[in-house]
């Protein structure tokens, strides 16, 4: 699990990661589902060049997990910041954009990701 | 660029968490004056930029060729939107009749090795609403470098298959 308890002051807060894919078009909206994915899952997944999403409340912790997952699956990252959509959440990237196309997202409040229905 | 520049994405990448996070305030706002312009000049932009924006994303897009016409103020643009393993990239070729023939295209930086010849932030814009209208589309590419095309007119295609073997060797990019 990569639920970590954030009830006590000082502590990281929760963050949770999970598949996800960005909706194509202008708004950027990117949509997740299904259970929390562990680590070693998403990590799977990213070499796979399928993408995932952090979530949680606070921007720098969800920031610092996405970063620490690309590194993990591609020994390095580069960081997009959302483009012109009001939906779009920034991301990391490979490095070189090598495999193109695989994106570790992270919701950076006010912006969140949506859940498929 | 107007809204989305290049130092302001700097620090919104940067190491330091509280930099970064004051940036991604800024990105947010920048985002929404964008978004909240472009809605004010929707009833002046040319059909095929209200095209664009309702249909296409420009970031990660590869630019793959420009052309500039030698006689007519045509300059042709073709682009590869962002694709993966499951779902490959469309083209999208952009002509724009340029508003003027000197200072219709520049190019701010350096020769761009060809994996910077990538898209990350694009933005439209209207210079002159009086006859004859002038637009510009702004790009900020991967390497930093910053295009700048000013046009009155702009055409969009989506080629069905595109060919672009040696485009590197081909002298045609700056």
């Amino acid at each position: 699990m990569t639920l970590i308890d954030s009830g006590t002051p000082g502590q990281t807060p929760a963050v949770t990661v999970h598949a996800a894919e960005p909706i194509p078009g202008p708004d950027g909206v990117v949509e997740w589902w299904g259970p929390v994915i562990s680590d070693t899952t998403a990590i799977a997944r990213l070499k796979l060049e399928k993408d995932i999403v952090v979530r949680g409340p606070e921007r720098r912790a969800n920031r610092n997990k996405a970063r620490e997952l690309m590194i993990a699956a591609y020994n390095g990252f580069e960081e997009d910041a959302p483009h012109g959509g009001r939906m779009a959440l920034p991301h990391f990237h490979p490095p070189d954009h090598d495999p193109e196309g695989v994106h570790a997202f992270f919701d950076s409040p006010p912006r969140h990701a949506k859940k498929r229905k | 660029m107007k809204y989305f520049r290049p130092e302001l994405l700097a620090r919104f990448r940067s190491a330091n968490d509280d930099v970064a996070s004051a940036a991604a305030v800024e990105w947010d706002q920048a985002t929404t004056n964008y978004v909240d312009a472009i809605h004010t000049l929707r009833p002046e932009l040319p059909l095929s930029v209200c095209r664009i924006l309702d249909h296409f994303t420009l970031h990660d897009a590869q630019v793959l060729s420009i052309v500039e016409s030698r006689r007519r103020p045509i300059l042709t643009m073709l682009l590869r939107l962002e694709g993966s393993k499951k779902r490959p990239g469309r083209h999208l070729q952009l002509i724009y009749s340029l508003a003027e023939r000197v200072r219709g295209f520049s190019l701010k930086g350096a020769r761009q090795p060809r994996e910077e010849w990538r898209i990350q932030y694009d933005e439209f814009d209207a210079l002159s609403l009086a006859s004859p209208k002038v637009f510009s589309h702004s790009m900020l590419l991967a390497g930093g470098a910053e295009m700048r095309i000013r046009f009155a007119k702009l055409a969009v295609g989506t080629p069905r298959r595109v060919i672009v073997p040696v485009v590197e060797k081909s002298g045609i990019l700056p």
